[in-house]
């Protein structure tokens, strides 16, 4: 099980790609680190040898070159300037047209619908009973192309897994759409880049790029509804979650539960995080469905006080089964 | 003849001189100045250590928000209008603005405005939260109530700032005094001139998105209601056909500054100033064919990228032409480095740098990893606060003996430089470290690997906020004991119709207009 401290550390460095798409990125990015550094400090040593290149004191001047450095605007405002911004140019449309990657068909759409602030993630496979859905976290086949769709149910987001790809906006009434394709097996942290409330900081999700087996062992075991259960500690559970105001918001598919406007819960037991924010562990479960404000103030989640500890224990320990 | 100021109270409140109103104007935006610096203290200081420690994310939010709205408005664009104010009827040989008793009006209403701007901090729901660009529908839908004195606030600062630069235009198209051709008016005036034209097309683009919203919130519109019909892109659209020239507004006086500051020092003439003219027109021209840069995540044709990528690389241009022209100002002169020039010397590295990491932003591909990161808030500090505010340091410092008559003191100017430029370089370079490493903007609570870099950063800002307190020191001890300026003319390399009149400039000057060879 995740800690809260490596949770943390789920890579997302720009520099270090894992993906085709972020691959051309940083090396885009380092052309321009580097060239950007030189000119910085080119500039600034020639600014400050201008400025040191002085004659004489307040008291004594000596004869000043009223016309002198004609030859700096020649190179450095015209020549200089072209070149540099015509190679950067050249450089940039060969790293946007290799941007999308392969270009075969994507074997797999995802439908990603920002809220504030998590992440549905809808998996569009033809064949309608292969669909399925999840919250927080997607499972991608490593070495195969997908496609993202995305869409926003409130305000802009932006969907960002900055190993794998740049960002792309989450806009009420816009679909937009980007193709990411994983080099390296890894777990990488993605993240909304586009300022959208009082959440924003903390709503992330994890990208689990996986090899193309165990992607579809994983994507069959959330194709299953919930696996009934018999024990009367998780029944009890499973009642409270139904009874309670759970089910008015969340879908365990296989029970009562329908909510639309939470997250699904079919598998909830099977993910790394609760609430994007924090590692799936029961203490922290626990907490979580006493008391959400505390641990992500503002999240659509109500406090809910009315259970005892025994219909707690009984609710967490339904909801670990969950695998 | 000429009279002296009234009275009291109502010589501040009643007065149409442009030298008065200057000093209001100077004033007033120092105190707003003051007050987005205590927001930013704000932010850093929560930002000092990861996790959340001292406020809510909400109030983190309402910070960050009111830090940028108040700088952009109330800091920085009046502290300019105070310096055109001043110095323009003085470098053209004016008697006084064209239009004073609008003068007077401009001025007034700002205070209200942002006294309703603040006042959204003790209503219900707090103050705008939204971030200073508040993009619908989060600044509509889903914005606290306050929202709607947010957008009165706004239509009043853009009237102050409409009203401002018509009087600029019409007092420096009006009022040349004889013999002052266009093309021999000092840069300041020049880059005034086309900030002012750039504000009279661009503020009431703001105050339509600003109705747009009041529209959507209160009157059942969907401008920018998807489920209406609206688009949430269009505000973008509409907000960046602002915003991009109002960074230009906020830059192109700090141009002119420099441009005077850095002859003086020189004991140059200006290199190139018809180019510079012609620089500044080009920049201002581009400005309204680049907005879209700030938008390459929406999701863009590829070939709405290549031209606002392409657009944006042409800016680098004629500010290269610029840059250039600073340098070969410098070059070989007689220099000496007092306070105001050590600004503007700062002014041209700092602001260079800002443009190359401007350079990288505007290239579509490599935006869309840095788009909206530190790197993004590290980029625009390095315009906004070594570019505007370094030079309306500068600008203080050099037109401050013709203002009060008396020398400011200059070790401590020069201290205060030091602290500024260390503080300000402390605060903001790791932040291009942090950005280009993934940690966003707008976030009170990030990721452990920052830690270091942002503890730093904020050390770096409570010493950049310390030395605007020696600056205020300074000007107010310049004020009440300053030692008396020996000459008219405090700078010895220093050109133009402002230098002629005596220190401190009387209350009314060029009643004669003086003759211009």
């Amino acid at each position: 099980m995740k800690t809260l401290e490596n949770l943390f550390d789920f890579p997302f460095n720009i520099f270090d790609p894992a993906g085709v798409q972020a691959g051309w990125l940083a090396n885009l990015g380092w052309v321009l680190v580097v060239l950007m550094s030189v000119l910085i400090i080119g500039m600034a040593v020639l600014v400050v040898w201008g400025a040191l290149r002085r004659r004489g004191r307040l008291e004594e001047h000596m004869p000043i070159d009223v016309d002198g450095g004609k030859g700096w605007i020649l190179w450095g405002g015209v020549a200089l300037p072209v070149t540099v911004l015509t190679s950067l140019f050249v450089v940039t449309v060969v790293t946007l047209n290799m941007l999308p990657g392969d270009r075969e068909e994507p074997a797999l759409a995802v439908k990603v619908t920002a809220h504030q602030w998590w992440w549905e993630v809808d998996y569009l496979y033809d064949d309608l009973p292969q669909r399925f859905s999840t919250a927080n976290e997607i499972h991608i086949p490593v070495g195969q192309p997908v496609r993202i769709e995305l869409i926003s149910s409130d305000v802009i987001h932006s969907f960002w897994i900055p190993k794998l790809h740049g960002k792309i906006d989450a806009i009420p009434g816009h679909t937009n759409a980007l193709i990411v394709e994983a080099e390296e097996p890894g777990v990488y942290r993605g993240e909304c880049a586009e300022y959208c409330g009082v959440q924003h900081a903390h709503m992330r999700f994890v990208v689990v790029a996986q090899p193309p087996e165990e992607y579809q062992a994983w994507a069959a075991r959330q194709r299953e509804p919930a696996a009934p259960v018999t024990d009367p500690k998780l029944v009890k559970g499973r009642e409270a979650f139904e009874g309670y105001a759970c089910a008015l918001c969340h879908s365990i598919r296989g029970t009562k539960a329908r909510g639309q406007v939470a997250p699904d819960l079919t598998h909830f037991a099977s993910r790394m995080t609760i609430g994007g924010i924090m590692p799936n562990t029961r203490a922290r479960l626990q907490a979580w469905i006493v008391n959400a404000q505390a641990l992500k103030p503002g999240v659509r989640m109500p406090t809910l006080e009315e259970f005892d500890g025994e219909t707690l224990n009984a609710l967490a320990a339904y909801l670990e089964s969950l695998e | 003849m000429a009279h002296g100021p009234a009275k009291g109270i109502s010589r501040w409140l009643f007065t149409t001189n442009h030298k008065d109103i200057g000093t209001m104007y100077m004033w007033f935006s120092f105190a707003m100045f003051l007050l987005g610096g205590a927001f930013a203290m704000v932010i850093r200081a929560e930002l000092f250590q990861p996790g959340m420690q001292l406020v809510e994310p909400e109030f983190f939010n309402q910070m960050t928000t009111m830090h940028g709205l108040v700088m952009v408005f109330g800091a920085i664009m009046p502290a300019f209008v105070g310096l055109a104010n001043w110095m323009i009827p003085l470098m053209i040989g004016a008697p006084d603005m064209a239009l004073p008793r609008m003068n007077n009006w401009s001025f007034w209403i700002l205070p209200f405005a942002f006294l309703m701007l603040a006042s959204t901090f003790f209503m219900e729901g707090g103050a705008p939260n939204f971030g200073w660009t508040f993009y619908a529908p989060l600044s509509t839908t889903y914005a606290p109530p306050s929202v709607t004195f947010f957008i009165f606030a706004v239509h009043i600062m853009g009237a102050s700032s409409i009203m401002g630069s018509i009087n600029i235009i019409a007092t420096v198209l009006n009022m040349r005094a004889p013999g002052m051709t266009l093309m021999k008016m000092p840069l300041f005036v020049w880059t005034w001139l086309i900030t002012a034209f750039l504000l009279v097309a661009v503020m009431p683009v703001l105050a339509g998105a600003v109705t747009m919203m009041l529209m959507d919130i209160h009157f059942g519109t969907s401008f920018f209601d998807a489920a209406g019909g609206g688009d949430p892109v269009l505000f973008q659209h509409v907000f960046w056909f602002f915003g991009h020239p109002e960074v230009y507004i906020i830059i192109l006086p700090g141009f002119g500054v420099v441009s005077q500051v850095i002859p003086a020092f020189s004991r140059k003439p200006l290199f190139g100033y018809s180019s510079m003219v012609y620089a500044t027109a080009s920049i201002a021209f581009l400005s309204f064919i680049v907005w879209a840069h700030h938008m390459f995540t929406v999701g863009m044709p590829l070939a709405g990228e290549l031209y606002f990528m392409y657009a944006t690389m042409l800016i680098a241009v004629p500010t290269g032409v610029k840059v250039f022209n600073w340098i070969t100002t410098m070059w070989r002169g007689s220099m000496t480095f007092e306070t105001p020039m050590l600004f503007a010397i700062a002014f041209v590295i700092l602001f260079t740098m800002g443009g190359f990491t401007g350079l990288m932003l505007g290239i579509a591909p490599s935006d869309i990893q840095y788009h909206d990161s530190y790197f993004v808030v590290a980029h625009f500090h390095y315009t906004m606060v070594a570019g505007a505010i370094f030079s309306l340091t500068a600008g203080i410092y050099y037109w401050l003996p013709k203002w009060t008559g008396k020398m400011y003191n200059e070790t401590l100017g020069k201290t205060q430089f030091w602290i500024a430029f260390i503080g300000f370089n402390l605060t903001f370079f790791p932040q291009h470290f942090v950005g280009l490493a993934g940690m966003q903007r707008r976030v009170p609570d990030y990721a452990l690997q920052f830690a270091d870099f942002n503890m730093l950063s904020s050390i770096g800002a409570f010493m950049f906020g310390m030395s605007q307190l020696m600056l205020l020191f300074n000007v107010i001890n310049t004020i009440l004991a300053g030692k008396r300026a020996e000459k008219d003319k405090v700078w010895d390399g220093a050109e133009g119709l402002e230098w002629t009149v005596p220190s401190p400039a009387p209350y009314h000057t060029f009643s004669t207009p003086p003759q211009v060879k």
